[in-house]
């Protein structure tokens, strides 16, 4: 490689890889070697796989691979396919999230005099301040401030998502409206601070309740929605009796008191056929029994009800 | 002196073909499309016959079907580009005596063609 | 028609056989590689004005509602565009073939990206194979840029725009292709810009020459 090229290559701010038909490493960029803590002395005459030997197993990889030798085409690893393809330690802020560096890699042949192709190049780019950067502006758009919860666009996409695959493959799926008792009241009485921390209190209850594949959302001021994915009527109904009951006997405290909370719930639970809107209403219509039978309670609209059963 | 039946839709495959096989004084018949071959196997009767498996209308693996049933000890040499396994099986399990890959090769075809000859009877 | 932007009978035909063993070749290298059977059909070869290729396609696909497109401009002698168009529905199959390593599964992406995503990848490989396959039968090597992805209406207007501008002839490749086990089924176009005529013609020959 002459003078100029080699600078580049060993200057860029990528990491780039040179490798034979036989997966071993003819050159290893500067680069490289400060991310990986190979040395490209140790690592060039070896087999790429004998330091990665988790890259032998991925299967895109190998296809790609494959291509490139006998095709000559180029293969593209998108960070929100893969996530990475060397395992390298994150080297910025967000590593709870993201502990190995996310990359966009890329591979492709390198022909010689002859027109054969003998090697392939891959290069690698550190797009983690990327993608956290978009997962911070993902959070914003999906989750309500105030009480970390998931807020109502998000809840609707899911919904909509969630649905469709359910009448694909016939699962069932559950829903909670839930709404706060005499919030105005407490707002009124105590302050929009005692007001915010009774929101946050609840919003923190309810989401330990429920499993990460639940999506526990503030659907309004002082509304909530649960939606229970391949959650059947009755245990959503166990569900809503435990939220209430754990509610109602929390003692949130704010400004030296401690307050009494309640909360009214809906369940019901999806049927063929249906829209997220007749889903949701549905909800709403058995919160609002739940509010009118004299709140701290559950009322349960089954799908196919034309009356409501009710819990207290 | 043998009779060779060539069957490709394309001009061009039975040409680059026809300069593949042997100098010598073979009796060459050809077919442009399956259901042709079969009737040229029954007529002019070849010793060899190279087919080409993708032809419109009726496919190289109809007509060696087609022909297996007129002789089933006919030899026929298949030609194709598409060289997967499962092709390659499809067509030994009718009766195929060879498979060759697309373009053909000088020595390649002529292996293949002596050792047909052979089979057939014919020296 | 000139001379240079025309095919004789004798050229048709060579060409016509050499795309049927670049793809024949193009389909083994594709099933060793995928691990699967897969059939592309005999591709056809037209010759038509630049202007026309819309009309041809729209002809092919007239909903292009529900589907899905990868191009690719490709360069080398044998340079143009290539388009994939796969029905929505077949897209999600080929997630399910081709996904088994997909970490993106795990995080909260949602299917649209991960079916974007999966059949860029899925797409540059089969351009890849026919367009490789039948650069290496005309003795060339092309480059690639990399695959995008267009849905729905979005297709047409990228089509519009990829073939405005020159006003001579393209060649236009179409091949269908299905994966056996998954019975996916699409179309393959390949584009080649005109001025690439003249080249074809001479390599063309150099094959016919071999059998000489």
């Amino acid at each position: 490689m002459n003078n100029e090229y080699r600078q580049i290559f060993d200057t860029i701010s990528q990491g780039l890889v040179l490798v034979d038909r036989d997966m071993v490493v003819t050159d290893w960029n500067r680069w490289m070697e400060m991310h990986s803590n190979i040395s490209a002395s140790e690592i060039i005459g070896k087999q790429l796989f004998a330091f990665f030997p988790a890259l032998e197993q991925k299967r895109s990889f190998i296809r790609a691979v494959k291509c490139a030798f006998s095709f000559g085409s180029f293969g593209y690893f998108s960070q929100k396919l893969h996530g990475y393809i060397f395992p390298f330690r994150n080297p910025h802020t967000g590593f709870e999230l993201f502990p190995q560096m996310q990359q966009h890699c890329s591979l492709g042949p390198l022909r010689d005099v002859d027109g054969q192709i003998n090697r392939l190049f891959i290069t690698v780019q550190d797009v983690t301040e990327f993608v956290l950067y978009e997962h911070r502006l993902t959070e914003m758009t999906r989750i309500d401030s105030l009480t970390g919860l998931y807020n109502r666009r998000f809840l609707a996409q899911r919904l909509e998502e969630e649905m469709l695959r359910c009448k694909r493959h016939g699962h069932a799926l559950s829903l909670m409206m839930i709404d706060i008792d005499h919030f105005k009241q407490i707002n009124d009485t105590h302050g929009h601070l005692c007001g915010d921390t009774v929101l946050r209190h609840i919003s923190r209850t309810l989401r330990d309740m429920f499993r990460k594949s639940d999506v526990v959302a503030r659907f309004g001021g002082e509304e909530f929605v649960c939606m229970l994915p391949e959650t059947s009527l009755d245990m959503a109904v166990i569900l809503a009796e435990r939220c209430r009951e754990n509610i109602a006997n929390s003692k949130p405290a704010c400004a030296n008191k401690q307050l009494t909370v309640t909360i009214s719930i809906g369940v019901t639970n999806i049927s063929t056929r249906e829209t997220t809107d007749s889903l949701l209403k549905r909800a709403d219509d058995a919160m609002y029994q739940a509010k009118i039978s004299g709140r701290n309670c559950c009322v349960i609209l089954p799908s196919h009800a034309s009356s409501s059963s009710g819990l207290s | 002196m043998a009779k060779i039946l060539v069957v490709d839709d394309s001009l061009v495959a039975r040409m680059s073909l026809k300069s593949c096989l042997p100098k010598d004084n073979h009796e060459i018949a050809e077919a442009n499309d399956g259901a042709k071959g079969v009737a040229q196997f029954t007529n002019f009767a070849p010793d060899v016959t190279f087919m080409d498996l993708t032809m419109p209308g009726m496919d190289g693996i109809e007509a060696l079907r087609g022909i297996k049933q007129i002789n089933p000890a006919a030899i026929v040499i298949i030609l194709t580009a598409d060289i997967q396994k499962r092709t390659t099986e499809i067509v030994t399990e009718l009766g195929a005596f060879a498979v060759l890959k697309k373009p053909p090769q000088r020595p390649e075809v002529q292996a293949i063609f002596e050792q047909a000859l052979k089979a057939a009877g014919v020296v | 028609m000139s001379d240079a932007t025309s095919l004789t009978d004798l050229e048709k035909d060579a060409l016509q056989e050499i795309m049927n063993i670049g793809f024949g070749r193009a389909a083994a290298d594709l099933a060793e590689i995928l691990g699967i059977h897969v059939i592309l059909s005999i591709p056809q070869i037209k010759l038509m004005e630049t202007s026309d290729v819309m009309k041809y396609i729209h002809h092919e696909i007239p909903d292009t509602n529900d589907m899905s497109m990868i191009t690719q401009f490709f360069s080398g002698k044998l340079n143009g565009v290539s388009y994939l168009v796969i029905p929505q529905g077949e897209g999600l199959k080929l997630l399910h073939l081709f996904d088994e390593d997909a970490t993106g599964l795990d995080q909260e992406y949602d299917l649209a990206t991960l079916q974007r995503e999966t059949l860029l990848e899925i797409g540059n490989i089969i351009i890849g194979a026919c367009v490789g396959k039948l650069a290496e039968m005309l003795n060339d090597s092309v480059s690639y840029a990399p695959p995008r992805y267009f849905a729905h209406e979005m297709i047409y207007d990228s089509l519009t725009e990829g073939l405005s501008g020159d006003k001579s002839f393209a060649l236009l490749f179409k091949t269908i292709f299905s994966f056996e086990k998954e019975d996916v089924n699409g179309f393959l176009f390949l584009v080649s810009n005109p001025a690439v005529m003249a080249w074809l013609k001479n390599s063309i020959e150099n094959y016919l020459k071999q059998y000489e």
